[in-house]
């Protein structure tokens, strides 16, 4: 049985179908890339499946449970954790309080959370940072403490949504080493929306690639990134006509 | 219990801090024995419960970011059902005032489910409503004394009586409500250290990412708003009992709320000190004003002519309060 | 039956006169999303304001209304510049308690300037005329002016914004205030400009009311409130909205009226006993509690 199965999800927005007939399934302890041109609707997928967005036809099952009408905090307390594009931070939580605040989810006690707290910062190599506010740090540890903040739940199921984003290289190979690490050494399964694409090919083992709300490709990276609807959606029609 | 050690534990703040705070103690325990104008006694028993008014106010207000403008009510709940209890049925302050809280907080949970699906502007506005809506309600019933209010004839009682809170002077009043100022810093203290302290303070940042951690948002608001409940009904109690007089026009006004909203502000809503700093100004602020303008001025509202101001600058200039400025102020020097 | 066309005749009228009160507060909430607590206080304002000026100068009360809006436009554009412009980079919280310290500065100034006492109007073209049009219904001349002007200000202010240039930029800056200053538009001046209809309307309507409402400083609180219920009935930006929200509420608070027309109707006493005339307004908050729970946008907005 598939850790989350998602079956003919389709989400409209008005007249705009983001979101069309898109079924998957991620196994346990697998690392998926969700990827397609900007606009194909994988926030909106991501958001979907996390119960931000009610969902207009088809079923999204996590662990066995029909999730797809449950509010996200429920989604969230049945294992199922993401990250948001955008770490809005009014500057009250410092980043262990952050993390804390996903660890009381388990314990009711501030000493329990604030171990755990301290035990992610130490896996995500954020001990220093504990201290200063989310606003205050460089973009790439703010990526890794988005990351850590979700961890604070015990997630079974990770969703990334776009943690490269805005990274130089070399960040981009320390965050692509830190997930690395959340995937084998935490052993949470992962599911990741990325641009980045080399980012993309050495973590997955699979992607599935969407294009205007609908799945176009899945499969083994290496054979989709070969795959002419891809090339089309990302290139251009005329792109891919020249290179078939 | 954790919760205890919680209260207890105040090592996270600086140790000048905590000076500063241990010093305002003692003086506030000793300040009886030394010799003192009447004025200065009730000013600072005014201090002390807008102090815990505001601290009540900061659980939803400054923590949870959602301003509310209604508390007055629950003052008016408060010293009434300690009020109409006592006239009636001759009960003791530590049981109408337990009441008056279970009633405040049981009508919280009542506007409460409602209201929370609002915010901003629009929750703001609707806790006026719902005061005012209360308050007009307060005059024209009879069993509350309608627009005449209730009065508590000291003279009727044995004092010093313990058992109603009835006495002569000021100064059991001001041990009375000094106990309840400490027990309430230590709640406070205990409550930002909680896991709801932490929840709302993640729904502050951001209802979305505190929904993806498992909060359930709403529950958490509705909880705390009972919270801040539970603390202005229990000081209205005490209202009721110091001031023997009362009258739904200066118990459940929008001033009082507003004033209420506006100390915690002053001082740095979301903070545990805020709510005292903010009363700690303004209380004797208004008072002195009084006194030295004279009657007169105050009636012609000088007094609240300067504190509109005060209350301009602030939000225009240094919107996180006394406390935003402090803490500002020392991050830079970290840096 | 009188006492019913009395009631909604008398609601419909002073409900026209609401919705001008209140039309200043959907302009400046469509324009800057700020809800201004001092908005009763203008009202109040330009009561004081018409009052003193035809007292002074003899003139006919009602030919105060432009100068009592001159002062309006004025007061809108310096508290704007001088005070909510700072007010609009905080917080929420600052921009409430700051409007509402503007508000006790505005109500306590003009207690010490005014004193406490009412005062009303008494000497004018049209006070104490009424049109009695039978069946119970009696169209008091002063609020029949009142609802005329209140429709044809209206009128000029959907004109202003639908069909010129600059209530165009006004719009635009209300839908998208960075957008707009991309394209151009001085957003800065929009928003002063804003508090300038806003205030001019509403002390506009302060001077129209004045000629049967007496006025106190304390008028202004009840004024805020029933603006607030309007708008959000309206729907918060929507000038039609605000009208047509203006006579909704106009007949709530003729609720007593038509409580006593279903008393007498139906011959239930205990409903006779229950003092409507007290709740006149605690019905107009209800209102707004409910609307906004029920549908926030309410009937015609577009912001939510």
């Amino acid at each position: 049985m598939a850790l989350l199965e998602v079956t003919n999800l389709t989400k409209r927005f008005g007249g705009l179908t983001a979101n069309q007939s898109i079924s998957f399934q991620v196994s346990e302890g697998e690392m998926l890339g969700l990827i397609g041109p900007n606009g194909a609707g994988k926030t909106t997928l991501f958001n979907c499946i996390a119960g931000l967005h009610p969902i207009d036809e088809g079923t999204v099952r996590f662990n066995g449970a029909d999730i797809t009408s449950l509010s996200s905090h429920e989604i969230a307390r049945l294992g199922l954790a993401r990250t948001f594009q955008i770490m809005v931070a009014s500057g009250d939580l410092n980043v262990l309080e952050n993390i804390m605040v996903g660890c009381f989810m388990h314990t009711a006690s501030r000493m329990r959370a604030k171990a755990e707290a301290e035990r992610i910062l130490k896996e995500l190599e954020l001990s220093d940072l504990g201290g200063y506010l989310v606003s205050e740090l460089p973009v790439a540890a703010q990526k890794r403490v988005a990351m850590a903040t979700a961890l604070g739940t015990r997630p079974r199921l990770l969703l990334l949504d776009e943690v490269a984003a805005g990274l130089n290289p070399s960040e981009i190979e320390g965050i692509t080493a830190t997930i690395h690490r959340i995937h084998a050494q935490m052993g949470v399964t992962i599911m990741l929306i990325e641009h980045v694409m080399e980012m993309v090919m050495n973590l997955s083992q699979r992607v599935v690639v969407l294009d205007y709300g609908q799945k176009i490709a899945e499969g083994d990276p290496r054979f989709v990134v070969k795959d002419p609807n891809v090339i089309k959606a990302y290139l251009g029609e005329r792109y891919a006509k020249e290179h078939a | 219990m954790e919760t205890l050690k919680n209260a207890l534990d105040f090592s996270d703040f600086p140790r000048l801090d905590l000076t500063l705070a241990a010093a305002v103690a003692i003086f506030l325990m000793v300040f009886p024995f030394f010799p003192h104008s009447s004025f200065a006694m009730s000013t600072l028993i005014q201090f002390l419960m807008f102090s815990l008014y505001g601290m009540g106010w900061n659980t939803i207000g400054g923590y949870g970011g959602q301003v509310d403008l209604g508390k007055a009510q629950y003052l008016g709940i408060g010293a009434y059902t300690t009020a109409v209890m006592l006239l009636r049925w001759d009960t003791p302050f530590w049981i109408s005032m337990p009441i008056g809280v279970m009633l405040s907080v049981t009508w919280s949970f009542i506007i409460g489910y409602p209201l929370f699906k609002l915010k901003g502007h629009y929750f703001a506005i609707a806790t006026i409503a719902t005061s005012l809506v209360l308050k007009d309600l307060f005059e024209v019933w009879d069993l509350v004394g309608g627009s005449r209010g209730i009065e508590i004839l000291a003279g009727k009682y044995q004092t010093p009586d313990f058992l109603h809170l009835i006495f002569k002077g000021d100064d059991t009043y001001y041990y009375v409500i000094l106990l309840f100022f400490f027990t309430g810093i230590l709640f406070m203290n205990a409550f930002r250290k909680s896991r709801l302290g932490f929840q709302l303070r993640s729904i502050k940042d951001n209802e979305d990412i505190a929904r993806s951690l498992g909060i359930n948002v709403h529950w958490a608001k509705i909880k705390t708003y009972a919270i801040a409940t539970a603390f202005v009904s229990a000081v209205g109690s005490f209202h009721a009992c110091y001031v023997k007089n009362i009258e739904p026009e200066d118990t459940m006004s929008l001033d009082i709320s507003i004033l209420i909203a506006l100390m915690a502000m002053l001082g740095g809503a979301g903070s545990l000190w805020g709510p005292i700093i903010g009363a700690a100004v303004l209380v004797p602020l208004k008072s002195y004003l009084k006194e030295w303008l004279g009657a007169q001025a105050g009636m012609v509202g000088i007094d609240l002519i300067l504190y509109g101001a005060i209350i301009m600058i602030i939000s225009a200039a240094e919107p996180r309060g006394i406390w935003g400025m402090v803490d500002k102020a020392r991050r830079r020097k970290r840096s | 039956m009188e006492i019913l066309a009395g009631s909604l005749s008398a609601g419909l009228l002073i409900g026209m006169v609401f919705a001008l009160v209140a039309l200043g507060l959907t302009i400046i909430f469509g324009v800057m999303d700020i809800v201004n607590f001092a908005h009763g206080e203008f009202l109040m304002l330009g009561m004081y304001t018409a009052l003193l000026t035809a007292q002074a100068t003899g003139v006919d009360p009602l030919l105060t209304i432009p100068f009592a809006g001159l002062v309006g436009f004025l007061l809108g554009v310096i508290c704007y510049l001088g005070f909510v412009k700072y007010l609009i980079r905080g917080p929420m919280v600052a921009q409430l308690l700051g409007t509402f310290g503007l508000m006790l500065v505005l109500r306590n100034l003009a207690l010490f300037l005014f004193g406490s006492e009412d005062r009303t109007i008494h000497e004018g073209l049209l006070v104490g005329q009424s049109f009695d049009l039978g069946m119970g219904i009696i169209l008091p001349a002063t609020k029949l002016a009142a609802a005329f002007l209140s429709v044809i200000s209206f009128t000029a202010v959907w004109l202003l914004i639908n069909r010129t240039r600059i209530g165009k930029a006004l719009m635009a800056t209300a839908l998208n205030a960075q957008g707009a200053r991309y394209m151009g538009i001085p957003t800065e001046r929009m928003n002063a400009f804003a508090w300038g209809i806003g205030g001019a309307t509403v002390t506009m309507a302060g001077a129209l009311l004045v000629n049967f409402w007496s006025v106190t400083p304390y008028v202004g609180l009840l004024f805020t409130m029933i603006a607030f219920a309007i708008v959000a009935l309206g729907g918060f930006g929507s000038i039609p909205g605000a009208f047509f929200a203006g006579l909704i509420v106009g007949l709530i608070t003729e609720l007593p009226g038509i409580w006593d027309f279903i008393a007498e109707m139906t011959g239930f006493d205990w409903m006779a006993s229950v003092p409507m005339t007290s709740f006149k307004y605690t019905w107009v908050y209800l209102a707004y509690f409910l609307i906004m729970l029920i549908r926030p946008r309410g009937l015609f907005g577009w912001k939510h």
